[in-house]
């Protein structure tokens, strides 16, 4: 088997705060290929979007303390800036959650998807001067390329009349014309991997299955990689090929969608979905215990679900938590795994793939 | 920037300006001393004139009118450019203003040169390195800059580099080399305010969520810097510019003395210690006239710096 396009091995990113240190991605482990979409699920705090950061090295202000993160063969963890420069703009894109944001308020639209273009087709030398606008240095020609190509591009992912949009401002744009915006910025340097952190959280259900089905068409038509992070245990069933299940920065249970969301061998998998479904006789229980997140600046003896899972055993608490192949493709961390159908058995569940996107539990 | 926006900020600088004018002449008319009296002993050579000459005085000028007819008159005379004539010289206001105001421009200016080119990359190079020797440096030198008055520093700066090196005039404003001192002096005061506004206010846009964005995209650092954060820092910085240039007329006043440099603050001051009230009339709307514009220009500047902002004032 070749090697996978993105690796990530064992990746630690901690944060020094006044209160201490605070492990917020502790030893996570998963790949993305190219041509597939992996999400990762988690509750707030559960450290997804330090670990999407982590991968586009913009982890700033925390910093990754251990692991490796392999792409496109290269070794991200030791890059230097220019190399990582090089990679952002020619293979790796990064969505963030927030369109508003994300834009600079004082360019246009088409000024940053034009810039991304520039950058895309010349990353190494980008003059300042140039990029100003400095009227000798600036590169007419080039910029008006790339403002073709920006229209090009406002035009693929969905933005009407692109030709006046282009020169927009984005306050003048919706927040799903923004969060598109967003995206062309990322097509922009054709990238091989596409890194999308909630990208649909702050949009209209509407909206948001219009850029998740985007997103499905660009992994069917340009082959490229995406990692898709969210909350939204809908958007990942809707989307993804593989899911990871993160909680308190570790990876509880990790394998295909279909398996994992109906399947789920993990106690933390299985409370987390019994959240989401609708009109289901959802333990209160849980429910309640799931409104309470662990305090991340606490120790990490033991399994990190252990205080408020119901299977708890005293070696739960104490030891390192193995991980364990349920299926060649399916991992889970969880002392008493493999669960069999039988312990579960009081639980009915319904298929939360079959709610689709449909649902909005963000509550 | 809309048709309507532009003209509701018309009107209202031509309020603001009536305001200003207004205040003007009403301060000076309600402050002691008889203009005609003053005149008049002015003319015999200090002898104190007869109640008859005073009131003839008075009625050939106007000077019995009610306070509203004779601003008006002197409103209407003042929109033509005749801002009334000196007390104590046969020249016109508007002529000796005139004189004075290219070396006060020249003075505010050089100093808001001499402001930015220190402040900006100052403020620029601490931002981008907080917590750096270079951020230290620069931090210490705006509170020496702010802290120190600028009087002081002019006569240091006259010691120093006048004096003792030789290298520069001490005073008066005879040409480019005599605007050194001065300017340094006034700008090097500015420089420090406007340093530290850039460093808080780049500190604060670096820390936005576009400024990571960009990075995502591959921009180098210095497109992030001086493209990216400036542009958005620039707006809080462009009021205190403005703020400061006004500030320039103030201090002018203090830094002509100083260099005897013959500008609109030293006329103003001689103005006011003669009782010359026409002079301080007309050196005080002109200051206020000034001080509208570049309100103005600062307004039209933050429309064009940020697309959000509508000369309406609103700010979507």
């Amino acid at each position: 088997m070749s090697e996978p396009l993105l690796r990530v091995e064992n990746l630690q990113t901690r944060f020094d705060t006044d209160h201490g240190t605070v492990d917020a991605v502790n030893g996570v482990s998963f790949t993305v290929d190219r041509g597939e979409i992996v999400g990762i699920l988690g509750e707030s705090g559960s450290g997804k979007s330090v670990t999407a950061r982590s991968i586009c090295r913009l982890e700033d202000p925390g910093n990754i303390v251990g692991g490796s993160i392999t792409f496109a063969e290269r070794e991200l963890t030791t890059a230097t800036e220019a190399t990582l420069r090089r990679l952002r703009g020619n293979k790796l894109s990064m969505v963030f959650q927030d369109p508003t944001e994300s834009l600079n308020p004082v360019f246009s639209v088409g000024e940053q998807i034009a810039e991304s273009v520039r950058v895309h087709e010349s990353s190494e030398t980008q003059r300042l001067l140039d990029f100003l606008g400095v009227s000798p240095f600036r590169d007419r020609s080039a910029w008006e390329n790339a403002r073709e190509r920006a229209i090009e591009l406002l035009d693929q992912v969905g933005i009407p009349n692109p030709e006046a949009n282009v020169s927009s401002f984005p306050h003048e744009f919706s927040g799903g014309l923004r969060q598109r915006a967003v995206l062309a910025i990322a097509l922009a340097s054709e990238p091989a991997l596409l890194v999308a952190d909630e990208p649909t959280t702050a949009l209209d259900t509407t909206t948001q299955a219009d850029i998740l089905s985007r997103l499905r068409s660009l992994r069917d038509e340009q082959n490229i990689g995406i990692l898709l992070i969210s909350h939204d245990i809908g958007v990942i069933a809707q989307t993804c090929d593989r899911v990871v299940v993160l909680y308190d920065g570790q990876v509880m249970e990790a394998g295909p969608v279909e398996r994992i969301l109906t399947a789920p061998e993990r106690p933390y998998t299985r409370a987390l979905l019994s959240c989401s479904v609708r009109n289901s006789d959802a333990d209160k229980q849980v429910q309640s215990a799931m409104a309470r997140p662990r305090d991340p600046s606490s120790s990490h003896e033991g399994c990190p679900f252990a205080d408020r899972c119901q299977y708890v055993t005293e070696t739960c608490r104490s030891g390192p938590i193995p991980t364990t192949e349920a299926a060649s493709d399916h991992r889970l961390a969880c002392v008493e795994a493999p669960f069999s159908e039988a312990k579960f058995v009081s639980e009915q569940q319904e298929i939360p793939a079959a709610n689709g996107g449909q649902q909005n539990d963000t509550a | 920037m809309t048709g309507a926006g532009l003209c509701k900020r018309l009107l209202t600088m031509a309020i603001v300006l009536l305001g200003v004018s207004l205040l003007t002449y009403g301060l000076v008319f309600v402050t002691p001393g008889d203009p005609a009296r003053t005149i008049l002993t002015q003319q015999m050579g200090g002898q104190a004139p007869s109640q008859d000459a005073v009131d003839q005085f008075r009625a050939e000028n106007g000077l019995d009118d009610p306070f509203i007819v004779q601003y008006a008159r002197w409103m209407g005379n003042a929109l033509q450019g005749d801002l009334g004539q000196s007390y104590y010289s046969d020249r016109s206001v508007s002529d000796m203003i005139v004189q004075r105001l290219p070396n006060t421009i020249g003075l505010a200016v050089a100093s808001m040169l001499v402001a930015l080119v220190i402040a900006l990359p100052a403020g620029i190079a601490s931002a981008s390195n907080p917590g750096s020797r270079i951020d230290y440096a620069a931090q210490i030198g705006s509170l020496i800059g702010v802290s120190m008055p600028n009087f002081w520093l002019g006569y240091l700066l006259i010691i120093v580099c006048a004096l003792r090196l030789n290298l520069l005039p001490v005073a008066g404003a005879a040409g480019p080399k005599y605007l050194v001192l001065p300017s340094l002096t006034l700008g090097s005061g500015m420089a420090a305010v406007i340093a530290r506004l850039v460093r808080t206010a780049m500190l604060d846009v670096l820390d936005d969520a576009y400024i990571q964005a960009a990075r995502s995209k591959g921009l180098r650092e210095r497109i992030l810097v001086y493209k990216h954060a400036l542009r958005n820092a620039l707006v809080p910085v462009v009021t205190i510019i403005g703020l400061q240039l006004s500030y320039v007329l103030n201090g002018a006043v203090v830094i002509e003395v100083v260099f005897q440099r013959p500008g609109l603050g030293t006329l103003l001051v001689d103005a006011i210690f003669a009782r010359d009230y026409p002079v301080v009339q007309g050196v005080t709307l002109l200051i206020g006239v000034i001080f509208v514009l570049v309100n103005f220009a600062v307004d039209l500047t933050y429309s064009r710096l940020d697309p959000r902002i509508d000369l309406g004032g609103e700010h979507t």
